[in-house]
């Protein structure tokens, strides 16, 4: 069970190491040459494994860190685990966080345990004799002395990187740049160097932070075959996010130029190939991000923003600080035999508890400036979305209202050409009745028959002229035209009879007595009468106005 | 070992691009003379080799496109300098553009704007010949960019004027001349000043591009 707690810890440490280390690692060298990233990170983890092999077969050098020492797989999972928290609280603060940090703090945090309880028992111990005594001495004297001499690298190492890069900028700027060689021709050697620079900074990379590996995995070539076994898995996982990652940073903070990458990756990779030649773990991002500022300096520029500067240093800081008071606090409790309330515990626990309290207020801080920003950039966004989406409604509302209009048209014209059609059928047959009535008459013999016939004929002409059926059609249409007009007047007055009715909409569409008279089939003198019968009908006084107050209706 | 074919052969291409505009603006020049002293024939070939120049330099400038996007080591400048070809290409094309306009248009050029239309044209070529250097310098020396692009703003401004005094003269003095025949050598006038115009589009470029090779 141990054994599977270890290799996901070890997994998940070589999936941050990829992920955060090696991808500012070589930001700068994607930023200024078209490198392919899947490559970039699939070489990293081959370069990783191909160093532990050499170094296994003593033909390269190795941080040696003799005074971090793990005692069991426990001590391991351990270990991983307080990392791993602390480089995920430091990144939710904000703050540029190294593994590389995180496990040398948590290591130094868990030793110190140990230490100081060796310490105690060394006293115990110093009455049966003193040889044991020196010896527990000694081992605890080396830890303070391993772990000074890291803060001190920590310190000195991005002032170096600084610094160097700074002084190789120049150089170049004094040397390369005066000689004025074609810029093609020029950036054709650079990319070689560049490609050489990426792969010493690789080999850089995995010696310093291979020895940190090697914590996690068994001696000799076994624990590289278990390093790499692991690095494959991670590799087909997540190069994608790593890839990712890369983008992003070339993309905000290493957007930079050919010379610059250059000056950079050199800088940080001698500073690195010299903290494992002095047994040092370093942070690769952080000496990057140094050396950046190195380039900027000579070039008299900013190269980064005050607020990533200001986040790195904190990381810087904090990391370590952070995954010692964790490992410390999470190891005391493990250990049966303390007495937390004595001697320097008391001091420890009180500074674990203090830091994991800053934490959390730079952790809610951030999160409420986070929430800040936020909700200042998507309360205009809020207010435009709803908007539009108020102005889409109305678009929508506009259409469905035209649409609704014409099919209302479309239905009237249907219903017009249905008429016409019904309309020349029913001429058709009136004519023809008219014709073989009118040829019936020749074939009557007496002038009383034909009289009578010719009579016939003229009443049926008569009928005629009423048009009856097309006022009918008029009128359905006119109705439907003012549907609301008509239901109003159905629903205000209900005693009106179908006549008035038509009156009123004749009415409505402003038509004169006589030309009512001609369109109800009525004398002029009835279309009066009419009139006045439906100003009564409709209460009207002898001032008020019959079309006015129709077509207020 | 270190460099390779196209390198060299891209190199070659863009100095052989700049000689090219700087060919094509001595035709230039040469074309407006022998239109408004009426030496047809030489037009005529002036206008042949414009149009020759003009395809050449656009073949050539889609081949230094196509190498520089097989180069690596340019990722982060191709973009700028394409686009700096490509506004040098349409340099070019005004050029054409222009001197067959005259032949098109053949606009009616008194004699006594002989002098003018010469200076203004000498004026606007000078403005492009001086950004073909700061182009140049951009690869070579971009510290200099700054100082010869101060040239190309000085003819450009100068270029502006005498378009200026061509347009007044035209307008204000000249009252032989139909309103007709005032719009088209304003227009003639204003294609001509078109070129410092778009020379100074290329001195604004390679400032930017200077700041960004920093």
């Amino acid at each position: 069970m141990n054994t599977v707690f270890l290799l996901i810890g070890l997994g998940v440490i070589l999936l941050w190491m990829i992920r955060s280390d090696a991808a500012i690692l070589f930001a700068p060298v994607v930023s200024a040459c078209s490198v392919k990233r899947s490559l970039l990170v699939g070489s990293v983890f081959f370069i990783l494994l191909l160093t532990l092999l050499l170094q296994e077969a003593g033909c390269l050098p190795r941080a040696a860190l003799s005074f971090l020492q793990i005692g069991s797989t426990r001590q391991c999972i351990t270990l991983a685990v307080t990392a791993l928290a602390t480089v995920m609280l430091v990144e939710r603060v904000g703050a540029f966080a190294s593994i590389s940090y995180a496990l040398v703090g948590a290591l130094v945090g868990m030793q110190w345990v140990q230490g100081a309880g060796t310490l105690a028992q060394g006293a115990g111990t110093l009455v049966q004799g003193a040889e044991g005594a020196v010896a527990q001495g000694a081992e605890a004297g080396a830890l303070v002395q391993g772990a000074l001499r890291q803060v001190v690298a920590w310190i000195v190492a991005p002032l170096a990187a600084f610094g160097l890069a700074a002084l190789l900028y120049k150089g170049y700027s004094l040397t390369v740049s005066r000689m004025h060689v074609h810029m093609i021709r020029l950036y054709e050697v650079l990319k070689h160097f560049l490609y050489g620079g990426a792969l010493l900074l690789t080999v850089a990379f995995a010696l310093n932070y291979g020895s940190l590996l090697k914590i996690f995995s068994p001696k000799g070539y076994q624990g590289v075959i278990f390093i790499g076994g692991i690095a494959f898995v991670i590799y087909l996982l997540a190069a994608r996010i790593t890839e990712k990652h890369i983008r992003n940073l070339t993309e905000r903070e290493f957007d930079v130029n050919f010379p610059c990458s250059l000056c950079v990756i050199y800088s940080a990779a001698f500073v690195l190939f010299l903290g494992t030649r002095l047994n040092v773990v370093l942070a690769a991002p952080h000496l990057i991000m140094f050396a950046l500022l190195g380039v900027g300096l000579a070039q008299h520029r900013d190269k980064m923003e005050g607020s990533t500067v200001g986040k790195m240093v904190l990381g810087l800081a904090l990391t370590p600080v952070v995954a010692f008071m964790l490992s410390y606090a999470f190891r005391l409790g493990t250990l049966p035999h303390r007495d937390p309330l004595n001697g320097p515990y008391v001091f420890i626990v009180v500074l674990a508890v203090a830091g994991t309290a800053l934490l959390s207020y730079l952790y809610y801080k951030q999160r409420l400036q986070e929430q800040r920003k936020h909700a200042n950039y998507t309360s205009p966004q809020q207010q435009l979305f709803e908007n539009q989406k108020a102005l889409n409604a109305l678009d929508v509302k506009s259409v469905l209202a035209e649409n609704q209009n014409l099919y209302k048209r479309l239905e009237q014209k249907r219903g017009e050409l249905i008429n016409v059609a019904l309309n020349i059928s029913e001429q058709k047959e009136f004519i023809a009745t008219l014709y073989s009535k009118a040829k019936a008459i020749d074939s009557l013999t007496t002038p009383e028959e034909k009289e009578a016939a010719v009579k016939e004929l003229q009443l049926l002409l008569l009928q005629r002229k009423s048009f009856s059926q097309e006022m009918d059609s008029f009128y359905t249409q006119v109705e439907l035209l003012h549907k609301d007009f008509t239901l109003k007047l159905n629903e205000k007055f209900p005693l009106l009879t179908a006549q008035e009715k038509k009156l009123a909409t004749l009415l409505r569409l402003g038509f004169s007595s006589k030309e009512l008279a001609t369109l109800m089939n009525i004398s002029a003198k009835s279309a009066e009468i009419s009139r006045y019968r439906l100003r009564k009908k409709l209460n009207l006084s002898r001032e008020d106005n019959l079309i006015a107050f129709i077509k207020s209706i | 070992m270190f460099f390779s074919k196209k390198s060299d052969l891209t190199i070659a291409n863009i100095n052989r691009f700049f000689n090219m505009i700087d060919q094509a603006l001595l035709v230039f020049k040469s074309g407006v003379k022998d239109y408004l002293y009426t030496n047809t024939d030489e037009f005529n070939r002036d206008l042949e080799t414009m149009s020759q120049l003009e395809s050449e330099a656009t073949i050539l400038r889609r081949e230094i496109e196509g190498n520089l996007y097989a180069q690596s080591a340019l990722v982060r400048f191709r973009g700028d300098i394409m686009r700096l070809l490509e506004t040098m290409d349409h340099i070019i094309a005004n050029l054409k553009n222009s001197l067959f306009q005259f032949e098109i248009e053949t606009p009616n050029i008194p004699s006594e704007l002989n002098t003018a239309f010469t200076k203004l044209t000498e004026l606007s070529t000078l403005a492009v010949a001086c950004a073909i250097p700061a182009a140049k310098a951009y690869f070579t020396n971009p510290e200099k960019i700054a100082e010869k692009i101060n040239r190309v703003y000085f003819y450009e401004k100068e270029t502006d004027k005498q378009a200026q005094a061509i347009k007044r003269k035209v307008f204000h003095e000249m009252d032989e001349l139909k309103l007709s025949e005032k719009f088209h050598l304003r227009y003639f006038a204003l294609h001509i000043e078109n070129l410092s115009d778009a020379a100074e589009k290329v001195a604004d470029q390679l400032s930017v591009m200077t700041i960004k090779q920093r």
